[in-house]
């Protein structure tokens, strides 16, 4: 990227990050950044370049782009946006605050309409996000789990079973420990019809997702 | 450069510049003053290229596709001092004054999620003596630099699905 700078809001410098959609060549949808804070910015006129731009968790980037939410609940599940009607140049932007009920709707993705990858270009980026989202080294830091959890999923590392939760910017990680009443020789012989349903099922990072509501917490997963 | 390979397409300085009388007078202007450049890999000559593009139409519209549908966005500008964000240079960028589709219907049924403006989906084939052409690999996107006056009536609007 080049550092172009899409729009000011506050003071802050959007800086392109990625454009996901053009329409004749403009970029229609596209996800700008300002250090670490992310924002997804629709044109809502191609005619006068007038844009929604809302800040999102990047949870929520993540999720967009590989379908785990609309595209339209991007702008949806965010309180407030920015209405910005473009000027010459950035700095004779009108940028205006709004509330997401009070916004035109109509001029959203499609309802239930989500993002597909469909290019090298876009996998190449998506999955930059997908590793961030994953960066093992989130995993070092203690962290309190008294907060939502936000996903939950399994995964197979070297023949253990290792639990992730997220939780808002952070992901935990650990081991999951089987217990069972029966003697060694049951235990193994359960461990095995236990253990091999989860290698072989498709226990997908979707299905997980689906299953964990974000509002649970921790103690509510442990029981 | 580009113009090198019009230089060998034919034979004299004079021939490029009648060579490019050939575009629409925005463009035409622009290439012959050096102010814009086709890129190196653009194809002057090609096998006709099956390609998707989104065209302006409200739901009940149904008028067939005409060279209209085919503006490039500096034909079409009308606010030529507030640009698109996402893009730089875009009055150097020779894109801009090309006609964009597809290799991928779906590529266009994505932009159709997006509902200003309106749109339906196009399919037809670009064709070399409509104009010179670049297939950019990483995306599929096609840009068609179209010669004035080019007949786009091969290009006829899908119904078999809502747009």
């Amino acid at each position: 990227m080049d550092n172009t700078v899409c729009f000011r809001i506050m003071g802050k410098d959007l800086i392109l990050d990625h454009v996901l959609v053009e329409y004749n060549g403009i970029p229609i949808f596209f996800v700008c950044k300002n250090g670490e804070e992310y924002y997804v910015c629709l044109c809502i006129d191609t005619g006068i370049f007038d844009y929604y731009v809302v800040k999102i968790p990047f949870f929520r980037l993540y999720a967009m782009l590989f379908g785990k939410i609309s595209m339209r609940d991007v702008f949806m599940l965010s309180k407030t946006l920015w209405l910005i009607h473009s000027g010459e140049e950035v700095d004779t932007d009108v940028v205006t605050e709004l509330k997401t009920t009070d916004i035109n709707t109509m001029v959203l993705p499609d309802e239930g309409a989500l993002f597909e990858i469909l290019d090298s270009d876009v996998r190449a980026y998506a999955d930059g996000i997908r590793q961030r989202f994953y960066d093992p080294d989130d995993f070092e830091h203690p962290i309190s789990i008294d907060v939502p959890i936000e996903n939950c999923w399994l995964e197979m590392q070297n023949q253990e079973i290792k639990q992730y939760i997220k939780l808002e910017s952070r992901v935990i990680k650990s081991n999951v420990s089987l217990t069972t009443n029966c003697n060694d020789e049951q235990y193994s012989e359960s461990l095995q019809s236990l253990v091999h349903p989860i290698i072989t099922s498709s226990i997908t990072e979707e299905s997980l997702y689906n299953t964990y509501t974000p509002q649970a917490t921790a103690r509510d997963l442990a029981a | 450069m580009c113009t090198n390979r019009v230089k060998k397409m034919t034979s004299s300085a004079e021939e490029v510049k009648e060579f490019y009388k050939r575009f629409p007078v925005i463009l035409r202007d622009k290439l012959i003053n050096g102010e814009v450049l086709l890129p190196d890999d653009t194809q002057f000559l090609y096998e006709p290229i099956k390609t998707y593009r989104a065209v302006e139409r409200e739901k009940e519209d149904f008028r067939e596709v005409t060279i209209d549908d085919f503006r490039s966005y500096f034909e079409l500008n009308k606010t030529p001092k507030r640009l698109p964000r996402g893009v730089s240079d875009i009055t150097k960028y020779p894109l801009y004054y090309g006609a964009s589709s597809y290799l991928s219907e779906e590529k266009v049924r994505q932009q159709m999620h997006f509902p200003n403006p309106k749109k339906k989906l196009a399919e037809g084939y670009v064709f070399q003596e409509g104009g010179p052409q670049q297939t950019r690999i990483s995306d599929g996107h096609v840009c068609w630099w179209l010669y004035e006056g080019t007949d786009v009536s091969g290009f006829q609007i899908r119904e078999d699905k809502e747009g």
